[in-house]
């Protein structure tokens, strides 16, 4: 049996081997590995990264007060960045499965076209879903643009969906029901914050107090990028954080549908204006030198 | 010497999975080239282009395509390229050449420069003059010499939608995009390989196939071996017979269910580029799903899972499913793998149920205010304005067409909550289903059936040959809502250009027309545009209401056309027709089926000629006529014969007309004064000096035209050579 906990060491294994370094997730609430730092800053920028790290995901809207066997408002990625992609990127993925316990002859394995954009970051890319036997299990990217920049080289982007990589493993239909550990099942560990979520989420967040928390975290953003323009005594990487801040809260607000049809472009558009700030500054302070 | 032989060529781009609408897009959507003589695709199109340039013929040539591979295949190819000349244009021979016709010192040095003789030049005339050119046969090239610049050239000539990069850049510094990553190139000619470089990726004799979860990479040294290795490996190479494949083996599967496959071409478009060893497998699903809407059920799982419905000879949707593997599994993996299916099916349609769910929580008509908050168009209110505003133009027609109380009530109901689904999580994850979804949730919302279905109609047709509205308030919502948009965008400034059209307003127009002809709704189509151009009020001010009147008269006009000539009618009879009157449509249409029907009979023939002729001498006149004709002033008999006659007939061709008995109108027409005006023609000077003799003549002929062209036709459109 793989547990989830060998799944995450046996993939940090292998892409150990493969060059990776093992970071560590980032410690805010996040709707997807891409907002990593690791990913966001990662992707610009000329010189080689390689790392892999999990990334525990919050997207409200997904939630399913634990009723849904695949779908969850709290759920963990594990991300890899492989920069510049490499000519094997999608054999070298395929081996990660197999690493892992997969045995690829016994399901049907797809990559289904998918032109990934992430509207709040300015992120677009070309790649798939990759597709086990009907389910998406891994989101498979070639980044073009991060922020608004063209990038080059190419960075290659896999998201694998940890749950449901394990449930082929353990054959299990419902994420609640994977082993953790050998004694500890996921839904003991999860299904409790899955419902008290679901119900802060969708019910109970004070969205009055929501909609100041998106302005105080925009506003702290910009007051610590200066500017207009780039500013050399910017501070990015908290800046940074006060934006995925504020892409948070958006998606609270969301959840509680109390971001009119209307106003939604410009609440994204107000999240991506900070990531781009963010993306510019740190290009023009040239800090990929000194962040490494 | 022995001509050496011609030899097949076989060159493949092998990628990472490619979109696989992309390439159904390309499949179905091929372009007749006059060049070629048939309908071609992009690739056939490219590969003929190519090969033309570089002036290497073949016989026959194939182009195949799975998401793994793009294959050209070139049969019976040329050893050499066919042989051309070159003409380099030196000079004037005026100035190649003196007088006496020895070569001038400037002819000498340009051709030294060029390092020619003047046994290379030739004179020859260029727009009347006469030059002096040098003569240069192209170098020849063998085929094998040429292919690497040819497949280079071909790769970089495809273009697509969406392109990527991947890796680094190219070392050769070049700029190279490609819908996904290029991994192999493979070139053939004849027993050989070809070996060269395309953007610093090798061309060799290998291809990969992707097989049980993982790429294999196979040596291949002749063109047969590569089909037949292809062929043994289970991959259909050609799209046509890999769909047709598929739906063989989709249709036995379904069969041996006791139903019948729903039929999705686009889905089933989108599989035959998912996979290349297409392998049909069936499972099943929970009946307690089958709650769910049948067009729910479907989309579910054509979206979320590609996979196809079973519907049972009763046409409901039964819980049974067919999927199309990738390569064919050993049973055992296949029972794994349909359990897998199931219950990945089982956690989506458990989503859809959680929709549906909390979507009839609550009514449409509680959901409706939110639509204020939706934008119509941009500048044009928003879509609860858009209802209000449709409500309002169902109760004017419903009053036109006489409705019923009943159904002018469900009408405007349908009309206030016709987009009110749009507010629901189901029409989020599913936009495909609006409409859909409205009808659903109005049945549960409590209002009546007609309410429902015409809710459900609204967009209908969904594709050029899509099924019509059924019910009469489906079809009227249905035009309500197309000619709402249209009037808008027209009075936005965002009338469609000759290449592109955002709003789809040509498709839409051309579904009104189609609807009011099908349904056979009679009414002033001039009023309601007016009338939904005053509903629009300030949001549509900018544009003058007569000329945005005239805008979209033109415009559906043209619509019109093209609907009846789709239908089989002459376009000359459908323009003679509409020139008359555009305004009740379907009495438009009716006139040209009863004109069609005696195109080439004799009445109609005499009719025209009348047309013909009194346009012709009218259209020599440019003065301003009275208003009354007077009979005191025809001075021969033959025309007063012709007034008589126009008095004495005149009434019962109009009654003729007003009855819709168009054939009957035309034959009375022409008896009634083809013969007469002969005569008159003949005997009367009609452009008299005497200027109240000859406005009164000219009044004469115009009534007479009048007459029918004002009511029936203006036979004066008719084109003679194509009757």
């Amino acid at each position: 049996m793989v547990t989830f906990q060998d799944l995450i060491a046996k993939l940090s294994d292998y892409w150990a081997k493969k060059g990776c370094a093992i970071l560590q997730p980032y410690d805010l609430e996040v709707g997807a590995g891409t907002f990593h730092p690791a990913t966001f800053f990662g992707s610009l920028g000329k010189d080689p990264w390689n790392v892999a790290y999990v990334q525990p995901t919050r997207r409200p809207t997904d939630g399913r007060y634990g009723e849904n066997p695949l779908r969850t408002q709290h759920y963990y990625q594990y991300q890899v960045i492989l920069k510049p992609s490499p000519d094997d990127a999608q054999d070298l993925y395929l081996d990660s499965l197999r690493a892992v316990g997969l045995d690829l002859k016994k399901h049907d394995t797809r990559f289904v076209q998918d032109d990934w954009e992430s509207p709040t970051l300015g992120a677009s890319g070309l790649g798939w879903e990759v597709w086990m036997d009907s389910l998406e299990v891994t989101q498979f990217t070639y980044f073009q643009q991060m922020a608004g920049f063209v990038l080059e080289p190419i960075s290659c982007e896999i998201t694998y969906g940890l749950e449901r990589i394990a449930m082929f493993l353990q054959g299990k239909n419902d994420l609640f029901e994977l082993q953790w550990s050998k004694d500890l099942k996921y839904g003991e560990l999860r299904k409790k914050y899955e419902v008290e979520y679901c119900r802060y989420n969708f019910e109970k967040s004070d969205t009055a107090m929501l909609h100041k928390l998106f302005e105080i975290y925009e506003s702290e953003a910009k007051r610590l990028l200066g500017g207009p323009g780039p500013d050399p005594s910017a501070l990015v990487l908290p800046a940074y954080e006060c934006a995925l801040k504020t892409s948070h809260v958006f998606n609270m607000l969301d959840a509680r549908g109390a971001v009119s049809v209307n106003e939604r472009p410009t609440y994204i558009a107000r999240v991506r204006n900070l990531a781009k700030k963010c993306a510019q500054t740190y290009v023009e302070n040239k800090l990929e030198a000194s962040l490494k | 010497m022995k001509k050496p032989a011609r030899k097949d060529i076989l060159f493949e781009i092998g990628t990472e999975e490619l979109p696989a609408t992309l390439l159904a897009d390309i499949a179905e959507n091929p372009v007749f080239s006059q060049e070629a003589n048939k309908k071609e695709n992009l690739f056939e199109a490219k590969i003929r282009k190519v090969f033309q340039d570089y002036r290497l013929s073949f016989k026959e040539s194939a182009v195949f395509f799975t998401p793994r591979r793009i294959v050209f295949w070139l049969k019976e190819a040329a050893p050499e390229q066919s042989p051309k000349d070159i003409m380099i244009k030196l000079l004037a021979k005026q100035e190649a050449y003196s007088e006496n016709g020895t070569p001038t010192e400037k002819l000498m040095a340009i051709l030294k420069h060029r390092s020619a003789s003047l046994n290379d030049i030739v004179v020859s005339d260029l727009n009347g003059k006469p030059y002096v050119f040098i003569k240069k046969a192209e170098p020849i090239k063998e085929t094998g010499q040429v292919l690497p610049e040819i497949f280079r050239a071909l790769v970089k000539s495809l273009v697509f939608p969406k392109v990527m990069k991947w890796g680094y850049a190219w070392e050769d510094g070049s700029e190279f995009y490609f819908p996904r990553p290029i991994r192999s190139f493979l070139c053939l000619y004849g027993g050989k390989p070809v070996k060269f470089l395309i953007a610093g990726i090798k061309v060799e004799n290998r291809i990969s196939l992707f097989s049980s979860g993982g790429r294999k990479a196979f040596t291949v040294k002749h063109i047969e071996d590569y089909f037949k290795l292809l062929k043994k490996l289970g991959v259909i190479l050609d799209p046509t017979e890999r769909r047709k494949e598929i739906s063989r083996q989709l249709e036995k599967l379904a069969k041996s269910l006791q139903g019948k496959l729903y039929e999705d071409a686009f889905l089933l478009n989108e599989v035959n580029f998912l996979v290349e060893r297409p392998h049909a497998l069936a499972a099943s699903f929970d009946e307690e799903f089958l709650k769910l809407p049948l067009e729910v059920l479907t989309v579910s799982m054509a979206r979320k899972q590609r996979i196809f419905s079973v519907l049972g000879k009763d046409g409901k949707v039964t819980p049974r499913f067919l999927a199309v593997l990738d390569g064919g599994p050993q049973a055992r993996e296949k029972k794994t793998i349909s359990r897998n299916l199931e219950n990945i099916l089982h956690a989506k349609l458990q989503d859809s149920l959680f929709f549906y769910k909390e979507d009839v929580k609550t009514t449409l008509e509680a959901k409706r205010p939110e639509l204020k908050e939706l934008v119509f168009l941009k500048g044009a209110g928003s879509v609860l304005e858009k209802t209000e505003r449709l409500a309002r133009l169902s109760a004017k027609l419903a009053d036109d067409l006489k409705l019923s109380g009943e159904q002018k009530k469900n009408l405007k109901k349908a009309a206030l909550l016709s987009k009110a689904d749009l507010l629901t999580q189901m029409v989020g994850e599913f936009p495909e289903l609006q409409g859909v979804m409205g009808k659903y949730y109005a049945l549960e919302s409590g209002e009546d059936h007609d309410t429902a279905s015409a809710i459900g109609e609204q967009y209908l047709p969904r594709t050029a040959q899509g099924k019509l509205p059924q019910t009469p308030e489906g079809a009227l919502l249905s035009v309500l809502d197309k000619i709402d948009l249209i009037v808008a965008c027209f009075g936005l400034g965002l009338e469609p250009t000759s290449s592109l059209d955002p709003y789809g307003l040509r498709r839409s127009a051309t579904a009104v027309v189609k609807i009011v002809l099908d349904k056979k709704i009679r009414f002033s189509f001039g009023d309601l545009l007016a009338e939904n151009k005053r509903e629009l009020g300030a949001y549509v001010a900018k544009e003058k209401e007569a000329a945005l009147l005239k805008k979209l008269e033109t415009f559906f006009k043209d619509r019109f056309k093209a609907v009846l000539a789709d239908r089989g009618f002459r376009e000359d009879l459908v323009e003679a027709v509409i020139s008359s009157r555009f305004d009740d449509w379907q009495e438009a249409a009716l006139r040209v089926e009863a004109l069609s029907k005696i195109v080439h009979e004799k009445h109609f023939m005499e009719a025209s000629k009348v047309i013909e002729r009194t346009v012709n001498i009218l259209k020599s006149s440019k003065e301003s006529l009275p208003t009354a004709i007077e009979p005191s002033l025809f001075k021969e008999e033959v025309e007063r014969e012709v007034y008589r006659h126009f008095e004495r007939h005149a009434p019962a061709i109009r009654q003729a007309g007003e009855t819709l008995n168009y054939g009957q109108a035309t034959s009375l027409y022409a008896e009634a004064f083809f013969g007469i005006l002969g005569e008159f023609f003949e005997k009367v000077f009609v452009n008299t000096e005497e200027s109240e003799v000859r406005k009164n003549r000219l009044l004469l002929l115009r009534s007479i035209k009048d007459l029918y062209t004002e009511k029936i036709a203006d036979l004066s459109k008719i084109d003679w050579n194509n009757n």
